[in-house]
């Protein structure tokens, strides 16, 4: 079994997008708290020790609830007044859903960072682009070059007297001496990195984007499995939204609204469930064929 | 000259008129879907137009170069909001490499940037705004090249239109649906990051233009981009 | 028929400027041919030549032919396949930003399906011993690691040609020896054919097929080792190892020494009857630069890089701190310049600790330092604009300013940068100078500009640190050494006592001598105690 972040960056790709475009485009607080679980339980599965700052954005849903009424006045069930305008029921809680879709968002988007390396990113867009995955390896590649040779530079221009921070005036300067000597640097020695691209057959023709990702049957399943559960949310999705003016109600059938969240949920904490358990049957096997040395030893 | 028309078309009239048909026909949240499938392809356009084009190394390693500085930039400055480098950037290399690079370093400094400060479903918006900046920077590169005053006034229009879409995103991704009052309100509290936007921009492109420029066009002659 | 032939060779630029005109050569398949020659003479141009896809504008005229083909109409996807080419910079000629993309990035330019790059990049990997740092970033690795990355991503195209254009000038010796291994072993067991150009020329030459030296843009010499090495004219004798430069300096004919072996056998020519003359004493002088038990980690939980500094250097001296990589030496000086503030110990300059300097007034008159890199400290299009900026007092430098004042600093070769960036730091008329590394990627000639400029700013009273891996310039220019070893400095004296004391950390010459003329470190030392001593066989 392969752990959910183990699965090939296309298939990652693919996932985040449809539990991102759903969670976004479907106005239902069940559909809202499905994603926020599925996201949470991912996060802290990946993340291992979560620090208590990792829940702040949950005081979004809050947030949209006290913030919504003051905007927005439709709804039936009037509340009271603030400053001659109505606060309605309805516009807190179409707030508070509002909310909650951008705390889930956040979440997966806090697990799509942590699972989504730079190699895989790039995988994705080799896919689709080999130069443009090229040019962000470029990129990539130099980013710390240019950060260490601006610390270099400041130190060198430091100890012949032309970095200080006497003040204002020299600060400024300073630094901006220290960013043309790296623009400089970084100009004029790209013409290397060029020559030696050249020199590796650049010029050939039609790239081929490499990576080290395989694409295994567990991906296959995983990707057909998601798709049809995203499969089925999409065609029940207008059965699905809901109406929060002038009063709450659901647009559909209930049944069919059920069948998409059923979908939605299995789409939700599929990754989770698999990280979780996979990691642990690896834990277990690995100690299991550890053991299996040991027994042979005292054997 | 069409393939040039239908580039500056694509952004600058389909996407207002998809947010103005979706707030006036759906009343509904799959405009803001709509949107964001405009502005993802009109990136797509740009990247499968660079992936056809036969791109020297040097010219790929300049404008890479010019990104990673941009990116740079914006990691290091992350202590002082608001203010970042990328716009002058996208601007400065469209001045010299023409548009296409401007959109290519503008729109790639921010999906690089956002690996360091996080990505977010921002980074669409992030990538295709500052894009713009550097395409239409290209498309004015003889008049903003030569003449300071369009330049500060191209700064702050350029300051001004990132804050002004970007609140547009916020909006819309926050309340579902277009609302003018939200908009007015989300427009007087990013004042502060408008102007520090136009200021920004205005006061690096001032500084940078004439060095730049220089270094930039010493490298095409050199080796003759 | 010859492998590669070069007919009436030659190369002019658009502008009219010829960079190399009529050479003519026969390489062998599997010869490991040897390129050198002063700074522009050429030796850049004629190795492109090797590879048109790098050539700069211009024309060729003339043939270079491989197997009976010319090179110049192979096309891009044969000529990748033909001809592979390292350059010098290990850094800067880095594409990507992890190892195993950076393997990948010739294959993939060739368009090679998945499986077959897979096979090829691991196939490389494991031949170089990349396995441990295959995930790495490219950033993290060492400058000899880069190196040998560089080369490894060349050779997945297995090409018949190697051409590398002076690949060890940026690193240290060990690293340097290493590279030259992996060379000679891909020469010895592949039978690829090897053209490298090179400054640092020590360990090369031995293990050298061929010669090729450049002058001016045509071929000067070309031919078996031994035999240029024997005939070559007395401006090129700075190049050659140590035991063919004793050989010309005592005027022999017959076969040249070139080894170390060779040279030892070479010396014992010579009666040993008088000894070397013995060296005169250092005169105490205050202090002007003193380490006190300075101890500096990089970070909260990494070990200490300086473990108890102790170290004083004294006015008027020129002291060179020597040791292998990581043993702490570039961040001593960097902490007797102020850069980094050591947790432990204390640095004191003139006699003054560095924290009582203030505002910058160390780097006013006092102390200044250069790095490495020396590029670090250019920030404008000129030379001139550079020099403006500090002040810069250009008489002190015996340097034909006149040439470079309009130049790019990025155009000049790296001597001249190395003098540029000096004469930047030297306007602020320092008393305590602090070189990084000043001799590394320079040539024979250059170095000894350098240091003659270096003994010229000791007479005029400017105290001079050196960090170096140069054993060699150190004994030339050196009144004292100091070994660093896992951040101490351990065994400070003068070069004679110092390098005839260790028997690994030495130079050529001294290596040649030992037991013979003991206490001999230059090559010039040497040839005048073989000189006087006379040969023995006569």
């Amino acid at each position: 079994m392969k752990q959910f972040s183990r699965l090939h960056p296309v298939v990652l790709f693919f996932y985040f997008c449809a539990a991102l475009g759903v969670t976004m485009f479907c106005l239902n607080p069940a559909v809202q708290i499905i994603s926020l679980g599925g996201a949470l339980l991912l996060n802290l599965i990946v993340d291992g020790k979560p620090k208590k700052r990792r829940f702040l954005p949950l005081l979004m849903i809050p947030l949209g609830g006290l913030l919504n009424p003051v905007f927005s006045h439709h709804g039936q069930t009037i509340l009271f007044f603030l400053n001659n305008n109505p606060v309605t029921l309805q516009a807190i809680y179409y707030g508070l859903n509002m909310g909650g879709t951008a705390c889930a968002v956040l979440f997966w988007l806090s697990c799509f960072t942590q699972i989504m390396s730079s190699d895989k990113l790039l995988c994705v867009f080799g896919r689709f682009s080999p130069k443009l995955a090229l040019m962000l390896s470029l990129i990539l590649r130099f980013v710390p070059l240019l950060g260490r040779r601006s610390r270099e530079s400041r130190e060198a221009l430091q100890a012949i007297g032309l970095f200080r921070e006497d003040n204002f005036f020299w600060k400024l300067r300073s630094r901006v001496r220290v960013f043309f000597a790296v623009a400089t640097s970084a100009l004029e020695n790209g013409i290397i990195a060029a020559d030696s691209m050249e020199a590796r057959g650049y010029s050939v023709g039609r790239r081929t984007a490499y990576s080290v990702f395989h694409f295994s049957w567990a991906d296959g399943v995983f990707a057909f499995v998601s798709a049809a559960a995203l499969g089925v949310v999409l065609i029940v999705l207008r059965a699905m939204q809901l109406d929060f003016y002038p009063t709450v109600t659901l647009k559909g059938s209930p049944v069919a609204c059920g069948v998409g969240l059923a979908a939605f949920a299995l789409l939700c904490l599929l990754p989770g469930a698999l990280q979780g358990i996979a990691g642990l049957v690896r834990k277990r096997n690995i100690r299991r064929s550890l053991a299996y040395g040991k027994e042979a030893e005292t054997a | 000259m069409k393939k040039r028309l239908l580039k500056i078309l694509l952004p600058a009239v389909f996407l207002p008129l998809t947010v103005v048909l979706g707030a006036v026909l759906l009343r509904e949240k799959y405009y803001a879907f709509a949107i964001l499938a405009v502005l993802l392809l009109t990136v797509l356009f740009f990247y499968s137009g660079f992936e056809r084009k036969k791109v020297t190394s040097r010219r790929l390693v300049v404008v890479a170069v010019m990104t990673a500085l941009a990116a740079l930039g914006r990691v290091i400055l992350t202590p002082f909001p608001g203010v970042t480098p990328i716009t002058a950037f996208a601007a400065l290399t469209a001045l010299s490499l023409g548009g296409e690079a401007g959109f290519m370093v503008g729109s790639l400094a921010a999906l690089l940037s956002d690996f360091y400060a996080g990505q977010g479903v921002w980074t669409p918006f992030q990538m295709f705004a500052w894009g713009l900046t550097g395409l239409f920077a290209g498309l004015l590169a003889k008049q903003l090249k030569n003449n300071r005053v369009l330049l500060v006034i191209y700064g702050v229009i350029a300051g001004v239109a990132y804050s002004f879409l970007m609140d547009l995103w916020s909006v819309l991704w926050l309340n579902g649906t277009f609302s003018l009052k939200l908009y007015a309100a989300a427009l007087v509290t990013s004042l502060p990051f408008t102007i520090i936007y136009a200021v920004t921009n205005t006061v690096l492109l001032l500084l940078l233009v004439k060095p730049f420029c220089k270094k930039l066009d010493r490298i095409k002659l050199k080796y003759g981009l | 028929m010859s492998f590669l032939k070069a007919e009436n060779l030659s190369f002019t630029y658009p502008d009219g400027t010829c960079a190399l005109h009529s050479a003519n050569f026969d390489i062998d398949e599997g010869d490991f041919v040897t390129v050198f020659g002063k700074t522009g003479s050429g030796k850049t141009t004629l190795l492109r030549q090797f590879k048109p896809q790098i050539l700069p504008n211009g024309t060729q005229g003339g043939t270079l032919t491989m197997s009976g083909r010319a090179l110049a109409s192979l096309t891009e996807r044969e000529a990748l396949g033909a001809v592979g080419f390292v350059f010098q910079n290990p850094e800067e000629q880095i594409v990507t930003d992890k190892v195993w993309r950076e393997l990948a990035f010739a294959p993939e330019s060739a368009g090679l399906p998945q499986g077959e790059i897979r096979r090829r990049i691991s196939e490389i990997a494991g031949y170089f011993g990349m396995e441990e740092w295959f995930d790495k970033k490219t950033d993290e690795l060492s400058g000899g690691q880069k190196q040998l990355l560089n080369l490894a991503s060349v050779m997945v195209m297995n090409p018949a040609v190697l051409v590398l254009d002076e690949p060890t000038a940026f690193l240290d010796p060990i690293a340097a020896a290493d590279f030259i291994a992996v060379l000679k072993k891909l020469n010895r067991e592949t039978a690829l054919t090897v053209i490298l150009a090179e400054h640092r020329l020590e360990e090369l030459i031995p293990v050298s097929d061929k010669l090729l030296v450049t002058e001016d843009g045509s071929v000067k010499y070309f031919g078996e080792t031994r035999d240029v090495c024997r005939r070559c004219g007395a401006e090129y004798t700075a190049f050659l190892p140590a035991a063919a430069r004793l050989f010309h300096a005592l005027g022999e004919t017959g076969d040249c020494p070139l080894s170390i072996k060779e040279g030892r056998s070479f010396i014992r020519k010579y009666k040993n009857n008088i000894p070397p003359e013995a060296e005169q004493k250092a005169l105490k002088a205050a202090p002007a630069l003193e380490w006190k038990d300075v101890r500096f980690r990089y970070g909260e939980k990494t070990p200490d890089v300086l473990r108890g500094v102790s170290l004083t250097v004294n006015e008027g001296e020129l002291f060179c701190l020597l040791g292998g990589n990581g043993s702490g030496k570039s961040t001593a000086l960097k902490a007797a310049a102020g850069l980094l503030l050591p947790y432990e110990g204390s640095v004191k300059v003139f006699g003054k600790p560095l924290k009582k300097y203030k505002n910058g007034s160390l780097y006013r008159s006092c102390l200044t330092y250069l790095p490495q890199n020396v590029q670090t400290v250019f920030a404008h299009d000129t030379v001139r604009e550079e020099l403006e900026e500090v002040g810069a007092d250009l008489t002190e430098l015996p340097l034909d300013w006149s040439k470079l004042l309009d130049r790019h600093p990025y155009d000049l070769s790296g001597g001249e940068q190395q003098l540029t960036a000096l004469a930047k730091a030297l306007a602020a008329k320092p008393k305590l100078l602090l070189l990084d590394e000043p001799t590394k990627g320079l040539d024979a000639l250059a170095k000894k500009t350098l240091g003659d400029i270096l003994l010229h700013l000791k007479q005029n009273g400017v105290t001079i640190v050196c960090v170096t891996h140069d054993a060699e310039f150190a004994a030339a220019y050196a009144d004292r050494c100091a070994l660093f070893f896992r951040g101490e400095a351990v065994g400070d004296d003068t070069p004679r006592a110092f390098f005839s004391e260790n028997r690994f950390y030495t130079t050529a010459a001294n290596r040649m001598a030992r037991g013979h003329f003991d206490g001999v470190i230059t090559v010039e030392q040497a040839a005048e105690v073989c000189r006087k001593n006379g040969r023995g066989d006569a």
